[in-house]
């Protein structure tokens, strides 16, 4: 890897243990700082002795280092369901005249805009599903 | 390691956290407007556009606008806007609910 990577490498691998944290977080029920700092701590004694503790039966149930491993790979693939979600997808509003979902009616922006100008009026407007103005009152 | 890996990451971290997690599983079972996730969450209108605003930027959301329609309301003809998870945002939020189940 070269020299010029390692902000991003370093910067990944300090989010990736804040997700893992919020995932332990999460999955105990615990509070989320007090998990984020036993994660923490967690991290630091497995820097100083990187190996599997006690009477550790491969498990995370018996082990930090195995539960701490148990949870970054839960984390890597989350990272890569996420990775999947585009961001330069059309994101723009799905504003269709005469879309139905759950028997509702879509507006289109320019009825949206039409509707506004109308409430900015404080008058008691509807509009046309052809998208025309109807004054009431 | 790449850009969109680290931007997989961030993503991650700003979904996981509590009150968004709660957010985008109250959002996979129902749409819902700003004030009823405001009101579902029991946080302050500021504090759902603040979360609000993490998934939406990071593209796990869809909002559409509706018209409201009930009969003899005051608020029938008004716009409202609905928030809903993307179809992509949808499948993740239940891997994590799986994963939370098996990790407990």
């Amino acid at each position: 890897m070269s020299k010029s990577n390692q902000p991003t490498v370093d910067k990944i691998r300090e989010i990736k243990d804040a997700v893992a944290a919020s995932l332990w977080a999460a999955s105990e029920g615990i509070s989320y700082k007090e998990a984020h700092k036993i994660w923490k701590a967690w991290l630091a004694e497995l820097e100083v002795n990187p190996e599997h503790r006690g009477d550790c039966t491969r498990e995370p149930q018996t082990c930090l280092y195995c539960l701490v491993e148990e949870y970054l790979e839960a984390v890597d693939q989350l990272l890569s369901k996420l990775e999947v979600v585009v961001l330069d997808e059309d994101q723009s509003l799905p504003l269709k005249v005469g879309e139905s979902i759950d028997g509702e009616r879509f507006l289109s922006a320019q009825e949206v805009m039409l509707l506004e100008d109308l409430y900015k009026e404080g008058r008691r407007k509807v509009v046309n599903p052809d998208g025309t103005k109807v004054e009431e009152g | 390691m790449d850009k969109k890996y680290l931007e997989a990451a961030e993503k991650a971290f700003h979904l996981m956290h509590p009150v968004r997690l709660k957010l985008a599983q109250l959002l996979k079972a129902k749409p819902q407007s700003f004030l009823q996730i405001s009101k579902e969450l029991g946080i302050s209108r500021q504090l759902t556009a603040f979360h609000l605003s993490y998934l939406e930027t990071d593209g796990l959301l869809d909002s559409k606008y509706i018209i409201l329609k009930e009969p003899r309301n005051d608020k029938a003809g008004k716009a409202l806007r609905q928030y809903s998870l993307s179809i992509k945002a949808i499948k993740v939020v239940d891997w994590i609910e799986s994963q939370l189940l098996k990790l407990k």
